[in-house]
């Protein structure tokens, strides 16, 4: 009997911890998506965060697409080569590509690099009192601080993504053309004549989703960390993981969304 | 009798289990410097947050009747990402029409306050010393020219000699904007060069209030314990046994 009121007593505490933060991060996130909407705008900060995100998320983003689209074409290569179907390799990298990689592999990446740092960053400002003085003067931190972020995240990962699918489809071109001595006009033509819009626009759709998720989830564990460089090394870790799970999560949720209803 | 600046009624605070604030009742008037002492863990950061709107107490009631606020940190609390004169012009910067021009010119002006030279100017806060950072801070908190300041434990982890002149600053500053003034310290030779009244924070409530010539004539035994450093006297410190 006391064991049962044990397991009741810390399932009891479970669920209430895990309300507890649900509610916690909706309302932050509600906070944020305000923040975003209202003036004032740090257009200065917005910019640099640009920059962070955009540009500098580039290059890992650029490897990660292109070898990723030159990953598929070797295997579907490899899967279609046996029903004499080679001429499906460009549609499959491209619509593997544009609808799945580029947006999902992108997010992963740019949740270890900015989510990680927007984490460690907010979380070192929120232990040494950095927030707090914020407030002192007279300055909103969801404003100056989340909103930046978040918008940055929106509109920069969709352009990642954008760079990421020419890549990646680049990829596929110089794997079926200089390794599996495919025609460059007809590998060409084909991705053309495959390439639809609604493949392009779901990946952008998901793109902006997904930098939405890592701004809002750096942010969020970096403002509720304490405690020291312990603290901000473990709202760092939560950052990453709570981000990449929440990708995987509304990765599969928006594909259903887009093209299974 | 001067108005009223800060009036604390009845202010409740705990977190979890642990009492902090208990009914913490304290008043400060226009133009006068209050010093809040106590020992560590006795509520003061927790006051001076529930003040700054940081905290919401439990119950109770807070009025503030200032304009504008100046804080200064206990570990400064620059902003790393900015240089030393974006620091110190940080609210300067918000206000309508300011210029980078201007607003470093003010800074540099602040900065000249506090004993800094303008070449600190473009320095970031990673390249400060200890003294150095707390000067820019108190600069950073003059800057808008409040009409309160807040103090909190301005001379921890600096040595005496520094202490001083961070004492001897915060004085000249808050005369010379005829600021109201509230610090939190343990430090008992910082609280009485910088007070006009000094009150004792024990166990979540205000036991005492006095100017410095009354404390030094107390006989509370909690304020003369602590006055004196002591570790015999009515005031025990939990100390966990080892092994």
């Amino acid at each position: 009997m006391q064991q049962f009121l044990n397991f009741l007593n810390t399932l009891g505490r479970v669920m209430t911890n895990f309300f507890y933060a649900t509610g916690d991060l909706a309302i932050f996130t509600a906070k944020a998506v305000m923040a975003c909407l209202r003036k004032p705008f740090y257009g200065k900060e917005l910019f640099h965060q640009l920059v962070e995100i955009g540009f500098y998320s580039l290059p890992v983003v650029a490897l990660t697409t292109l070898f990723s689209g030159m990953v598929i074409a070797i295997q579907t290569y490899e899967a279609v080569s046996k029903f004499s179907a080679e001429g499906a390799v460009s549609m499959v990298v491209l619509v593997a590509v544009t609808r799945e990689l580029a947006p999902v592999m992108a997010a992963l990446m740019v949740a270890g690099r900015i989510g990680a740092a927007m984490a460690a960053e907010i979380g070192t400002m929120q232990v040494t009192e950095q927030i707090d003085a914020l407030v002192t003067l007279n300055t909103n931190p969801f404003k100056y601080l989340i909103a930046p972020r978040v918008l940055a995240g929106i509109l920069m990962m969709p352009v990642l993504v954008l760079i990421g699918d020419v890549l990646g489809v680049c990829g596929g071109y110089m794997v079926g053309v200089y390794k599996m001595d495919f025609n460059a006009t007809t590998y060409l033509v084909n991705t053309w004549n495959y390439l639809k819009a609604m493949d392009i626009i779901s990946g952008l759709v998901k793109a902006a989703v997904f930098g939405f998720i890592i701004a809002l989830m750096g942010c969020y564990n970096g403002f509720r960390s304490k405690g020291g460089a312990q603290g901000v090394g473990q709202a760092t870790t939560n950052a990453v993981v709570s981000s990449s799970i929440l990708v995987l999560i509304f990765n599969y949720l928006l594909t259903e969304a887009f093209f299974n209803m | 009798m001067k108005p009223v600046q800060i009036e604390l009624k009845n202010i409740h605070k705990a977190f979890g289990k642990k009492v902090i604030l208990d009914g913490l009742d304290l008043t400060v008037h226009r133009g006068e410097s209050v010093v809040i002492i106590g020992g560590s863990g006795t509520g003061k950061s927790v006051t001076l947050k529930c003040i700054l709107g940081l905290l919401k107490p439990d119950k109770g009631t807070i009025s503030f009747n200032g304009q504008q606020i100046g804080m200064l940190f206990q570990s400064a609390a620059l902003f790393d990402s900015l240089s030393v004169w974006e620091n110190v012009s940080f609210a300067v910067l918000q206000q309508k029409g300011m210029t980078r021009e201007k607003a470093k010119k003010i800074a540099i002006e602040k900065l000249a306050e506090v004993g800094l030279k303008p070449e600190v100017a473009d320095v970031y806060p990673a390249d400060l010393s200890g003294g150095m950072k707390k000067r820019v801070g108190l600069a950073r908190a003059i800057a808008t020219k409040p009409d309160t300041l807040f103090f909190d434990e301005p001379t921890t982890g600096l040595d005496p000699i520094m202490s001083d002149v961070i004492n001897d600053l915060i004085v000249r500053s808050v005369k010379k904007l005829g600021a109201t003034a509230l610090t939190i310290t343990h430090d008992m030779t910082s609280a009485k060069k910088i007070a006009d009244r000094i009150a004792m924070l024990y166990e979540g409530k205000i036991i005492w209030v006095g100017t410095v010539k009354e404390l030094e004539k107390t006989t509370n035994p909690y304020v003369r314990q602590f006055v004196a450093g002591s570790s015999k006297g009515p005031i025990h410190m939990e100390v966990k046994a080892e092994g």
